[in-house]
């Protein structure tokens, strides 16, 4: 596989799947914020823009905080992850499955004129439906090939990030009290989990229970081990058999971090779990892009990329 | 009501109406099925079209447009119809005019016999901007210069059928003349009934067996790319739908890399070799040892390798000056030199402002003639006399007398037209039609090509960059059918 198409194929899972993210957590905020019988106030919203990858924001406003996550385009927000992942399947597009392009592209198009102002909670289902229906072509219409793989790389190593981070800090934020509980319960539904925590540990939200579903589940496709797991599995069947790549250590060096961890230790050090998961994931991009995106040490071009056009090439209309 | 209640012939040869409510046999059954769905349905069913083409993704980019790349190429839903017996004259035209370009290319940048006889005249050929002195003597595969060409069709005033250009470079069209069908068959049925149209598929089909056989002969299963500029790119959308068509790689060029004169892609898994490039990167950009240092978007030594002979390259470097504007004007004694055959498929009239009297008739004509830049494309860089302001005309008049085989001019062609839908009403659209001709181990002419329509009213200009739009084209299968239709 060309490596281009390879670095467009891991984007294109990774924005997707960050679209995905971002809608779900902004949808859980917003009703959170409903549920509770006092008005919550700046901190809420400045913490949630944190959790949104928004870092350093002081946006205390509802309002203000909906808009920079849907449509905001200084940091992630869901219109402009769709966007990238729109862009980044366009480059690829003779890979992937006619269905699936058009998918995406149909609801770029559909959530950038989509009134979501007045009905948010219509606009952010529709792109996770979408989001949904993309992942059910893609397993279903597409080789399980190199290519697939690298989209199930860059979207499984973004859920481990987001759902890590939103439990990490999280556990720092609550306590493991009946008050906190409606937080909690909102944590699982920011990871899609609700239902199924309910199913398989029942007995009511707890902390501990939420990191171990969260964070240690192996059968769990929202939990990090589970999506660390995936992504190694995904750069194992790219490298075969006989190569042990720096990327291929480097996952195997994370799923050894989940699978060695317990509840207790990231409930009394949340933050540092989130740290340390953060700086293996910062070396494994580099490793990536050295690996896969960029193999090639012959050198392009000949002369330097100073100064260099980019012709719109006349094509005979 | 019929829709064309309210048409308003205006002069010129219409393909579909001979009069008010009296189609042209080929469109007689067309017509009716037409009438029945009426305006509100058909205009709802082209809003379906349009969504069809969004949603699809197939746009494209008018560089000077602040859309970018995001414009839905401008649709007709009314097909244009061409019977078996006229399209077979057109075939047979279209295939004798590229074995004679084909002659030419190989003779004038090989043994010049047809400059040195003096059967054409050799400064105006030799004077070409598009005329590449680097590569004389370049041996290309088989002796083929032009693999995929676009020549541009126009019909007269007396409905004959004209060529307008050759394009024999990077032509642009063949994706929209699938998706048209594409959509044309899910939009509207019905109009199909009755009607035995060719197929358009094939063509993919046959340009990857026309490149594979391209390939250097020690190599016995080739890798084929097609060679983008990049997404930014306005005619993108055909390159990625033609890649994927075919089932080859779509790369760009810091894609691949050139090492010892061989051409290879950066993959995951190292290098792997190319054979041959579909490229739709004009000569000059292709690689900056080359051409222009500082392209971006080729391939440094891909020339090298070329000439090595260790990767193929379709269309050949140099073929532009083919399809020279000035060049045009010589094709029919092109044809007559090397076939000795007249010609099937007749030229506009072109006056060359390199003769000097053609150059003086065209100075004092400018208010009745077109006039066309000999390099240009994509209906930029004309004037048109006949509308032109008289500082325009000043203008062209001063860059004429300044570079005067730069230009050349023709009558103004009463372009044939079609009624166009606009707002559910019907009006005439000037149209032109671009048939595909891919020579390699034997000639394929595909059946139809695009059928460009000036959309805006009262427009000559069909180019999708100055406001044309495109409607699908059948043409009719041999049999009854011909018969029928125009017996009736």
């Amino acid at each position: 596989m060309l490596s281009r198409n390879a670095t467009s194929l891991t984007l294109f899972g990774r924005h997707l799947e960050r679209a995905d993210h971002l809608a779900r957590i902004l949808g859980v905020h917003v009703a959170l914020a409903l549920d509770r019988t006092d008005e919550p106030g700046p901190e809420f919203w400045v913490r949630f823009m944190e959790l949104a990858g928004w870092r350093g924001s002081d946006t205390g406003q509802r309002d203000q905080a909906v808009e920079m996550v849907v449509s905001g385009s200084l940091g992630p927000s869901v219109l402009a992850s769709i966007a990238a992942a729109r862009l980044a399947a366009q480059a690829v597009r003779p890979t992937l499955p006619t269905e699936l392009y058009e998918q995406i592209n149909t609801l770029h198009w559909r959530s950038r004129e989509a009134p979501w102002q007045r009905d948010l909670y219509p606009f952010l289902m529709d792109v996770q439906m979408s989001i949904r229906l993309s992942d059910g072509l893609l397993e279903d219409t597409m080789f399980h090939d190199e290519a697939r793989d690298f989209v199930l790389l860059g979207k499984f190593v973004e859920r481990a990030a987001n759902v890590t981070t939103v439990v990490t800090r999280k556990s720092a934020e609550l306590a493991d009290t009946p008050e906190d509980a409606l937080e909690w319960t909102a944590v699982l539904k920011s990871c899609f989990a609700f239902e199924s925590y309910q199913a398989h540990y029942g007995a009511g939200v707890s902390a501990d229970r939420v990191i171990e579903c969260l964070l240690l589940d192996r059968a769990l496709p929202r939990s990090a081990r589970f999506s660390v797991s995936t992504a190694l599995e995904a750069v194992t069947r790219i490298e075969g058999k006989t190569r042990n790549s720096r990327p291929m250590k480097l996952l195997a060096r994370l799923n050894g971090m989940y699978l060695a961890a317990n509840t207790e230790t990231i409930a009394e050090h949340p933050l540092e779990f989130d740290a340390e998961c953060r700086a293996l994931l910062r070396q494994l991009e580099v490793a990536l892009r050295e690996t896969y995106f960029h193999p090639s040490k012959v050198p392009a071009t000949v002369t330097g990329e100073e100064g260099r056009g980019m012709p719109q090439q006349q094509q005979q209309r | 009501m019929n829709l064309d209640a309210n048409y308003r012939f205006n002069g010129f040869y219409d393909e579909m109406l001979a009069a008010a409510g009296r189609p042209r046999p080929a469109y007689r059954r067309l017509y009716e099925q037409l009438n029945r769905l009426g305006p509100d349905e058909l205009q709802r069913r082209h809003g379906l079209a349009i969504q069809m083409f969004r949603n699809h993704g197939i746009t494209f980019a008018v560089y000077p447009d602040t859309q970018g790349t995001e414009k839905v190429f401008p649709f007709d839903i009314i097909p244009r119809v061409i019977e078996a017996g006229t399209w077979r004259r057109l075939e047979q035209g279209l295939t004798q005019r590229l074995r004679a370009l084909n002659l030419f290319l190989d003779d004038v940048y090989g043994r010049k016999l047809i400059l040195k006889q003096r059967a054409i005249p050799p400064e105006i050929v030799l004077s070409s901007s598009l005329y590449l002195r680097e590569i004389e003597g370049l041996a290309v595969p088989h002796g083929i210069h032009s693999h995929i060409a676009g020549i541009d069709l126009v019909r007269n005033e007396k409905g004959d059928f004209l060529v307008l250009e050759d394009n024999l470079r990077t032509p642009s069209g063949a994706s929209y003349v699938q998706a048209n069908r594409y959509v044309m068959k899910r939009i509207l049925p019905d109009l199909f009934a009755g009607y035995p149209v060719r197929p358009v598929e094939g063509y993919v089909h046959e340009l990857l067996r026309h490149l594979r056989w391209l390939a250097p002969k020690d190599v016995d299963e080739p890798t084929v790319v097609l060679l983008t500029p990049g997404i930014n790119n306005s005619a993108y959308y055909e390159h990625l739908y033609l890649a994927k068509q075919m089932g080859i790689e779509l790369v760009e060029g810091t894609d691949l890399v050139v090492d010892d004169d061989h051409v290879f892609m950066r993959t995951t898994r190292g290098l792997r070799p190319v054979h041959v490039i579909y490229r739709r990167i004009d000569d000059e950009w292709l690689d900056p040892i080359f051409g222009r240092q500082e392209s971006l978007v080729g391939v440094a030594g891909l020339v090298n390798a070329y000439r090595a002979g260790n990767v193929a390259i379709a269309n050949a470097l140099g073929n532009g000056v083919a399809d020279d504007k000035a060049v045009y004007a010589l094709v029919p004694r092109i044809i007559r030199y090397y076939l000795d055959e007249d010609p099937i498929l007749p030229n506009v009239e072109t006056f060359l402002c390199a003769i000097d009297s053609d150059c003086r008739y065209v100075l004092e004509h400018l208010d009745q003639l077109v006039v066309k830049t000999v390099d240009g494309s994509g209906g930029y860089g004309m004037l048109i006399g006949t509308t032109s302001t008289k500082d325009e005309r000043e203008e062209f008049r001063r860059r004429i007398v300044a570079a005067p085989r730069s230009f050349v001019a023709q009558p103004v062609v009463s372009l044939s037209v079609q009624p166009v839908l606009d707002g559910g009403t019907l009006r005439p659209g000037h149209q032109d039609l671009r048939p595909f001709v891919l020579t390699g181990p034997d000639v394929y002419v595909t059946p139809g090509g695009l059928t460009r329509v000036a959309l805006k009213p009262g427009s000559l200009i069909v180019n999708s960059s100055q406001g044309g739009g495109s409607r699908d084209t059948w043409v009719m299968a041999q049999g009854e059918h011909e018969e029928r239709e125009t017996g009736a």
